[in-house]
């Protein structure tokens, strides 16, 4: 068995070199001249004159600003339509609850992609092709998040709503006060998960949005790196670092958190 | 927290209408259920259930688990809309009321503190729901924080806290509301047996000491006797038998009355048995039984000693009864005995129907 761990190790190490390679290579080139794209030297010059020079050449703010806006409206709109869906699904009796919910379900079984037509149109239909709500709007009412909310809402005691209701607290306040506070490491780590998804989502905004208003960082970002060949490596990744940054960050400082979050909220 | 007991104690030994309700603005109405039934889907809870359940005294609801007992707090409460029948609030109807507009507090068996506010937030949870003002809150939470011996633990939170102080932080909730009728599920069936006798002195002293009315539920036939202003017996979602602890005590109205209370319970055995006429059965309080010189004959089965009493198990044919006697009085040396009783301790119960025969239920 000794042998097997020794052999897993090198695999496990194999593995990470292979993950890590792209991103020590954005880092390499994004940090010296671009001469140096393709010419490995340790020795070579580092230099900072990329990063301005990307954020020059195509609106890099105004994509921020969309990214920025699109991932924390979906976010909001997440979690207050799905506090209610859960707490209904969880607590609530209503006719037809069951079939309900079912349908619930089964859109965690659709592939999002398979979609795309289908929400296009519906957006279209809508006139909100090329904005920001436009982008959002299918992902508003989070299936993923729902089922993970009634379960954590399920394992909050009933005499705890006994508690409140014999005190005076209506439905609002239940919720407000009691069921969410205590739900808060499920809230933290779907936060995450729905923040970092929409962050990165590229293949939907890429088609509903056409001009820079709307356009996330994603979407602008492969734009950049493709409108014109001269473009260089050095710059295209010093652009890249730039909008993964605020990401990057946030998950490194806050790691311990996040884990700890997840762990509680039952998400492995 | 022993030190608080002391105190708390001399306040319930100063007589009830000297103290009664320091809040001091509303007498404790009564509470009467007429008729009360709940059925579920699949079964009947409770049916047909009348009861009184007077002003600023303590009632006991008693009986085995599912026997309806909870149900029918929980209708008090308003969490259970019944099925037929009435309760009145000092001659109002309730039963069509939220929860919240019955004037009504409770405590929970699993004392339903909120985990993520702390012992002062949790106790004025209700006040602050109903918007009473900040300094009202604050004087208020102070008067009962004093009276329940928190003053310490206000800035905990409920896990941090030993089993009698979250029962102490339960009760402070129902007592800061200044309602009237306070509801107890239960309350300690979670505490250990030492902590739960404390709490059973403490839970009455309180009670007494605010005037409150109050209607406890448990399964604990001690806890009723020692409490209890009046028991009502429930039974199969029946009341078996209403009556303070010493008329349920002396003459348990069915057989199951008398086999419920008492520990060890009254002795039920074939009235021929004990060389009496008729096909009834014959009831005996252990205590009620002793070795003589004449009477029925029996033969010493085992005996069990409790430091002051010797609990004898005594087979007369077939039937065996339990005597309870002083250990000291010591045994004859051989297994047969004869037995006597006090002939007013004896009880008969219809075979058939389990009711007591020639005295009218008391009720």
């Amino acid at each position: 068995m000794k042998g097997w761990d020794w052999l897993a190790t090198i695999g496990g190490w194999l593995l990470a070199l292979l993950w890590v390679l792209p991103l020590a290579y954005a880092v390499w080139t994004a940090f010296h001249p671009s001469a140096y794209e393709t010419h490995f030297n340790l020795l070579a010059p580092l230099t900072l004159e990329n990063f301005p020079a990307a954020w020059v050449q195509a609106p890099f703010a105004r994509y921020f600003l969309n990214t920025v806006v699109l991932v924390t409206v979906i976010l909001a709109v997440q979690l207050v339509l799905g506090t209610f869906a859960a707490f209904a699904f969880a607590r609530l009796k209503f006719p037809g609850k069951q079939v309900i919910f079912l349908l619930v379900l089964l859109q965690l079984m659709v592939m999002p992609d398979v979609l795309l037509v289908e929400n296009y149109q519906t957006i279209r239909i809508l006139g909100l092709v090329d904005s920001i709500v436009g982008i959002g709007l299918p992902y508003m009412a989070s299936a993923f998040f729902i089922f993970l909310l009634r379960q954590t809402f399920m394992t909050i005691p009933t005499e705890l709503d006994d508690a409140a209701r014999i005190e005076g607290a209506s439905l609002l306040t239940l919720i407000r006060r009691v069921y969410v506070p205590l739900a808060k490491p499920t809230y933290i780590a779907f936060g995450l998960i729905s923040v970092s998804a929409h962050w990165n989502n590229y293949v939907w905004p890429l088609i509903i949005t056409n001009s820079v208003n709307a356009r996330p960082l994603t979407v602008g970002l492969s734009i950049f790196s493709a409108i014109d060949s001269g473009v260089h490596w050095s710059i295209i990744n010093a652009a890249t670092l730039m909008t993964s940054a605020p990401l990057l960050i946030g998950f490194l400082l806050f790691q311990r958190q996040f884990v700890q979050s997840f762990m509680r909220a039952g998400i492995k | 927290m022993e030190c608080y007991y002391p105190a708390r104690m001399n306040d319930a030994a100063l007589p009830a209408s000297d103290t009664a309700s320091p809040q001091g603005q509303r007498p404790a109405p009564g509470i009467s259920l007429r008729g009360l039934a709940k059925t579920f889907a699949a079964q009947t809870a409770v049916q047909d259930v009348s009861a009184e359940i007077a002003a600023g005294e303590l009632t006991v609801l008693l009986g085995p688990s599912g026997c309806g007992k909870s149900t029918l707090l929980r209708m008090i409460a308003g969490f259970e809309a019944p099925t037929a029948g009435e309760i009145y609030l000092a001659e109002a109807p309730i039963a069509a009321l939220p929860p919240s507009r019955r004037d009504i507090a409770m405590v929970f068996q699993s004392y339903a503190l909120f985990p993520h506010l702390t012992v002062a937030e949790n106790i004025t949870f209700g006040l602050s729901v109903r918007r009473t003002g900040k300094a009202e809150t604050a004087d208020r939470l102070d008067r009962v924080a004093r009276l329940m011996g928190l003053e310490t633990l206000l800035q905990r939170k409920p896990a941090q806290l030993s089993g009698g102080q979250q029962q102490r932080v339960a009760l402070a909730r129902a007592v800061i509301s200044e309602r009237p009728v306070c509801l107890m599920d239960e309350p300690l069936s979670n505490l250990d047996a030492k902590l739960r006798a404390e709490m059973r002195v403490e839970i009455r002293a309180l009670q007494r000491r605010l005037g409150l009315t109050m209607v406890y539920v448990t399964h604990d036939q001690v806890e009723a006797m020692t409490m209890a202003d009046r028991i009502v017996l429930m039974n199969a979602g029946r009341v078996e038998q209403a009556g303070t602890p010493e008329q349920i005590y002396a003459e348990p109205a069915t057989t199951f009355a008398a086999r419920f209370i008492g520990s060890p319970p009254m002795n039920l055995v074939p009235a021929e048995a004990l060389g009496l006429p008729g096909a009834a059965v014959a009831g005996l309080r252990p205590e009620d039984i002793h070795i003589a010189a004449e009477g029925v004959p029996a033969r010493i089965v085992s005996a069990e000693y409790l430091g002051a009493d010797l609990l004898v198990t005594l087979a007369i044919g077939a039937a065996q009864v339990i005597l309870r006697q002083p250990a000291r009085t010591g045994l004859p040396a051989g297994p047969e005995v004869r037995l006597a009783w006090v002939p007013d301790a004896l009880r008969l119960f219809d075979a058939t129907t389990g009711h007591a025969i020639g005295r009218s239920p008391a009720v």
